[in-house]
């Protein structure tokens, strides 16, 4: 039985709730009109304990109002900013009634009850968030701390309408990971220098800063928590020796004095150091004590004690979300009287569906059959013939290169020893998969340009790059080095993998070998080999993938297009299969959209790249074909996707009587969604591979990795959200797991991503590693 | 000829449409090598980041040779010329400066007090002009023409007001240049005869086409030492300045020395503040680094600016980007997201 992290608001689908409305009046500065509005909601949220939305949210089309989850009048509330002002008036009328029966109240009824569960979290729970993330809750305390490290649990809270069930409250857990000691440690002057000097290394490393980045900090001024970020240590300034500070149209002697005179109960010693930082968002960097910051630590950086703790497995996330449940009491909705129902949500079965995992074809057609049945053991089985198959058959293409050899470049002051064996261990996986000799060309360098100058003398190949962190270094040779394929491997990631294998542990060895696994897996990647692919063709032909990097300076577009073989894969050729990836750069990095007449260009190029090398594209163009975007289609994207197919018709590159559907697939669930297994014995468990939620026709709950192969914590699905009816959005979802069986970085695993999408994400990471961010 | 047209120096991948980068699963890339109008600035580098419908306008819609088709061409060219007091301000404070440091070069004598007069003049000679004409469609057809300032053009309500803080602030920035004792170390330099006043940057040796200037910049000794003026305070940023790690390249260059033996300092007028920037080989690699990166983002936009292709251009609606935008009468998204 499928359960989701889901309660349901009672009386489920027959829900009601009754609003107030009230206008804005008042004068503006016009320019702040847009999110007014928004801000309106958010001040009667946290300051009045009121739950309100805007009223075109509930199908009011060009309203200016404000709809209220309150019975009570509103006496009127005066709000104003640096350039605006204005008031919200009740506007006198009778009550309304929102109603889960109508479909255009059910984002309204959602988002008001989501707020109200908010109000009651803030204010019944001992919790405490970031400003800015109103979603996401932390544990008042650590639940684990190791070298220095703390770590907290964190919850997000959402809300989602499912048709004929009623509005469903997801609570997901995760793990925060913050410094124990603030920046008053790593910047203690008055420790010896040699201690000074290991402290800051360390906080640099923590935070990334040799990266590029900034570093991202936790400031916590006794009243709220906010993200900031690192600008400039204290060098000898304390809270008492700022100068003069101006906030918000006031001014302070110093940062001590904005202290005392804002945050009284605040205990600050004038000697305290103080940190530079800056807010997203906010003009110029500013003072703040530093005893009040800590770093915030991404999970690759957290000691090896704290490495698996994120790992939450479905029975203990299930515990700690009835644990929130449990804080938040008889009325978590606070003065909404309305309650849950006390257990998750189990979709009915009609809504749950077992996509089966796919036949898969190897090199010398190998075959891994699909499993029979949905029992555990012939999944186990199936993933574990990915591996096996591959050893055993070779990679399904290799392309025709003339001469099968790799440069190694690698710094001098690299282990010898250690490149010596990444190298041959590297080689002998190369040739069981290819069945090709390899060779390889060891190019050590002082300085990195001198190794590009002797790369530069010979024909593009295929170069294995060891590299130290620095995305200058990365750039420069993805820059200097055009045309090469190209796998770089950090000088501190193969030094610690060597170090491990040589040690008396023997996950060490096991650790190695997956990593020279993994490199050579990419390494054939680079070299456009295909590795294997679905027996059958799936649903689409083809799958278009279009993905925004996180800072939006750089989005991808990856084109999988599966020919079918007819049955004959005895006959199969390199052709019958091919995926082409771009990473461009995007102009308006302050826009997460992708600007429609680039979209379309892109799109246009996209296919041609990956279907004119075929001779047969002309006459047989693209005959079906799934666009999955990453997040949402926003802004005019949709109008960039139409033209790009237009064009493509008018081309011969897709079929006229084409089939084209797309659809969004969140990677990172917005909704905060999880899915679990109730076994027969009552033992909750991760979902098999391939099992689908329809939650309604357009959006559907999709888990690609599952409990075949996941061994610690619970799957993350994805959630899809089509435009067309459910059956089209139940061939995406299945085309969309037939694609994530094509997990070439790593056989025996499932795979999250449909590989299309998994390249795009891996350009983008590799992009947005390479770029220069600082200095600006 | 107009530095954006003169012939690349930068040598990228063809393809206009993917980025110069290969990125580690592209195909080899072919042999011809694309080229670029393309020339750094900062100024351009900033415009870019902010807002590229303006940067459209700025660099293609505006420009007589390129984005022909563009219906709205002539008007494009008559805002391009609009500035606003922010600017002005900081290009009076510059030709000030400028011209009380040439003066102590040629040993002309230095009167800071009728140097901030004309400045002054110079200012109100351009408010003048654009009270009178603020539609700009009678410009003077003067060698030194007065400026059409924003404010007025916009027909701000406080458009007096504004200006006259302006010139305020002018006035005081100016007036610290010239008699603060702290700054007297960079007077004294600024008048040595081997002082370089308001030098154009370029970057021959690096194979990188920028296009700059910087404010002063001397050898005392076998140290270098590049000063950058702002009219403004220090607001903590100058340890991560592009602008200051490009003068770095370029005194590196240009005196052929060390980063050892260079110090790059931002004075800040109001104050004043002298903010020592940090150099280091590792700041000039990624500063190098950052220039191509703004190239190819640049790059990737080019073919639509020569196509005059504006919506590829998305504007970028923001506050503090739109009112001071020249361009706000042409732009419809920064119009509306001004007037909603």
């Amino acid at each position: 039985m499928i359960e989701l992290n889901l309660r349901i608001v009672q009386p489920g689908a027959t829900l009601t709730i009754a609003v107030r409305r009230a206008h804005i009046t008042g004068s503006s500065s016009a320019a702040e009109a847009p999110d007014l509005m928004e801000l309106v909601c958010s001040h009667l949220q946290s300051r009045r304990g009121l739950a309100a939305i805007p009223a075109s949210r509930a199908g009011f089309v060009g309203d200016s109002s404000v709809l209220i989850a309150t019975t009570r009048t509103l006496p009127t509330v005066h709000l104003a900013g640096d350039d605006w002002e204005l008031d919200v008036v009740d506007a006198g009328s009778a009550l309304e009634t929102l109603s889960f029966a109508n479909p255009a109240h059910h984002v309204a009824l959602a988002e008001l009850v989501q707020r109200a569960l908010l109000i009651q979290v803030a204010r019944g729970t001992d919790l405490w968030r970031i400003n800015g993330r109103p979603r996401t809750w932390y544990d008042r305390k650590p639940f684990r701390c190791a070298e220095g490290i703390a770590a907290y649990r964190r919850y997000t809270m959402s809300c989602i309408a499912i048709p004929e069930v009623g509005i469903g409250v997801a609570v997901d857990v995760g793990t925060g990971f913050f410094t124990s000691d603030s920046l008053a440690y790593f910047f203690d002057p008055h420790v010896p220098q040699a201690e000074q000097t290991r402290r800051q290394r360390r906080f640099e490393r923590l935070v990334e800063r040799q990266r590029g980045r900034k570093g991202t900090l936790l400031y916590d001024n006794s009243r709220t928590h906010t993200i900031a970020y690192f600008e400039k240590p204290p060098n000898g300034v304390t809270c008492a020796t700022t100068g003069p500070i101006r906030l918000n149209g006031e001014s302070y002697v110093s940062l001590l004095e904005y202290y005392r005179a804002k945050y009284p109960k605040l205990t600050v010693a004038p000697n305290a150091p103080v940190v530079k930082v800056s807010f997203p968002g906010r003009g110029r960097p500013v003072w703040v004590a530093a005893d009040r910051v800590h770093a915030s630590v991404m999970n690759d950086n957290v000691p090896q004690a704290l490495k698996q703790i994120d790992k939450i497995a479905p029975a203990e996330r299930k515990r700690l979300i009835e644990g929130i449940w449990h804080q938040l009491g008889p009325r978590p909705f606070g003065f909404l009287a309305l309650d849950v129902v006390d257990e998750f949500w189990r979709p009915e079965e009609r809504l749950v569906v077992r996509i089966a995992p796919p036949a898969l074809l190897y090199g010398r057609s190998g075959i891994v059959k699909a499993p029979l049945s949905t029992d555990i053991a012939a999944y186990h089985a199936y993933f574990r013939r990915r591996q096996l198959m591959l050893d055993q058959s070779g990679c399904y293409a290799i392309p025709t290169v003339e001469r099968r050899q790799i440069h190694c470049v690698y710094p001098s002051s690299a282990s010898e020893e250690a490149v010596r064996q990444l190298v041959e261990d590297t080689v002998a996986a190369l040739r069981r998969w290819t069945n090709q000799d390899w060779r390889v060309t060891p190019v050590p360098y002082v300085t990195f340009m001198t190794a590009v100058e002797e790369l530069r003398q010979v024909d593009r190949g295929v170069a294995l790059l060891v590299l130290d962190g620095e995305p200058a270094t990365y750039f420069e040779a993805a820059y200097q080095l055009q045309g090469w394929r190209l796998k770089r491997v950090t000088k501190h990631k193969l030094s610690e993998k060597h170090r491990d294998r040589g040690g008396h542990s023997g996950n060490g060895m096991k650790r190695w070998q997956q990593y020279v696994q993994l490199t050579a897996l990419d390494l054939l990647q680079q070299m456009d080999a295909v590795l294997w692919r679905t027996l059958h063709p799936n649903h689409y032909e083809a799958q278009l993938a279009i993905d925004v990097g996180y800072d939006s300076r750089h989005y991808a577009l990856s084109l999988l297009h599966m020919r079918d073989m007819c049955g004959k894969p005895d006959h199969a050729t390199a052709s019958d299969f091919r995926i082409v990836t771009r990473a461009l750069s995007k102009a308006d990095p302050r826009q997460e959209t992708i600007n429609h007449v680039i979209l379309a260009d892109e799109i246009w190029q996209t296919v041609r790249e990956c279907l004119v090398p075929d001779e047969r594209a002309v006459d047989d163009p693209i005959r079906s074909l799934l666009i999955l975007r990453d997040g949402r289609v926003v802004g005019r994207e949709r109008e960039g996707i139409e033209a790009a197919v237009k064009r493509l018709r008018d081309d011969g590159l897709l079929a006229n009587d084409a089939c084209v559907d797309v659809v969004e697939i969140r990677k990172d669930s917005l909704k905060s969604l999880r899915m679990w297994e109730i076994e027969a014995t009552g033992e909750v468990t991760n979902a098999l591979e391939g099992t689908a939620v329809r939650l309604c026709d357009t959006m559907a709950l999709l888990t690609t990795t599952g409990r075949a192969t996941l061994h610690q914590g619970t799957a993350e699905p994805l959630l899809l959200t089509g435009e067309g009816n459910s059956e089209s959005l139940l061939r995406a979802a299945g085309d969309v797991f037939a694609g994530a069986q094509l997990n070439w970085a790593s056989p025996a695993m499932a795979q999250r991503l449909p590989l299309a999408l998994k390249r795009t994400d891996s350009e983008l990471k590799a992009r947005a590693a390479q770029e220069v961010r600082r200095l600006r | 000829m107009d530095p954006l047209y003169q012939p690349t120096l930068l040598d990228l991948d063809s393809k206009p449409s993917a980025s110069a980068t290969p990125s580690a699963l592209t195909k080899p890339a072919p042999t011809t090598r694309k080229v670029t109008n393309i020339s750094w600035s900062y100024s351009r580098r900033s415009m870019f980041e902010q807002c590229v419908r303006r940067y459209y306008y700025a660099y293609y819609g505006s420009a007589a040779r390129t984005a022909k088709s563009d219906a709205y061409k002539s008007e494009l060219r008559r805002l391009k010329v609009l500035t606003n007091r922010f600017e002005r301000s900081g290009e009076l404070l510059h030709l000030g400066i400028a011209r009380y440091l040439r003066a102590a070069q040629e040993n002309t004598a230095t009167n800071g007090t009728r140097l901030m007069e004309w400045l002054r003049s110079i200012l109100r000679r351009d408010i003048a002009y654009s009270v009178r004409d603020p539609e700009g469609l009678h410009p003077p057809n003067d060698q030194y023409p007065p400026k059409l300032l924003r404010e007025y053009h916009y027909h701000l309500q406080d458009a007096e007001r504004l200006l006259e803080e302006s010139e305020q602030r002018l006035v005081e920035t100016f007036h610290t240049f010239t008699t603060h004792p702290d700054l007297e170390v960079f007077r004294r330099a600024g008048s040595t005869s081997n002082a370089l006043i308001e030098h154009r940057l370029r970057l021959p040796k690096r194979a990188l086409r920028v296009d700059g200037r910087l404010d002063l910049a001397y050898q005392d000794g076998g140290q270098v030492t590049v000063v950058d003026w702002k009219s403004g305070a220090a607001d903590g940023s100058g340890d991560e300045s592009l602008q200051l790690a490009v003068y770095a390249l370029w005194a590196i260059d240009n005196f052929s020395t060390a980063v050892d033996h260079l110090t790059i300092y931002k004075v800040h007028l109001t104050g004043p503040d002298i903010v020592s920037f940090p150099v280091s080989e590792r700041m000039l690699t990624l500063a190098r680094i950052r220039i191509v990166q703004d190239i190819e983002r640049m790059m990737a936009m080019e073919r639509y600016g020569n196509a005059g292709v504006v919506e590829a251009f998305t504007a970028t609606p923001y506050l503090k980007v739109c009112t001071q935008c020249p361009f706000q009468r042409i732009c419809q998204e920064g119009k509306q997201y001004l007037h909603d």
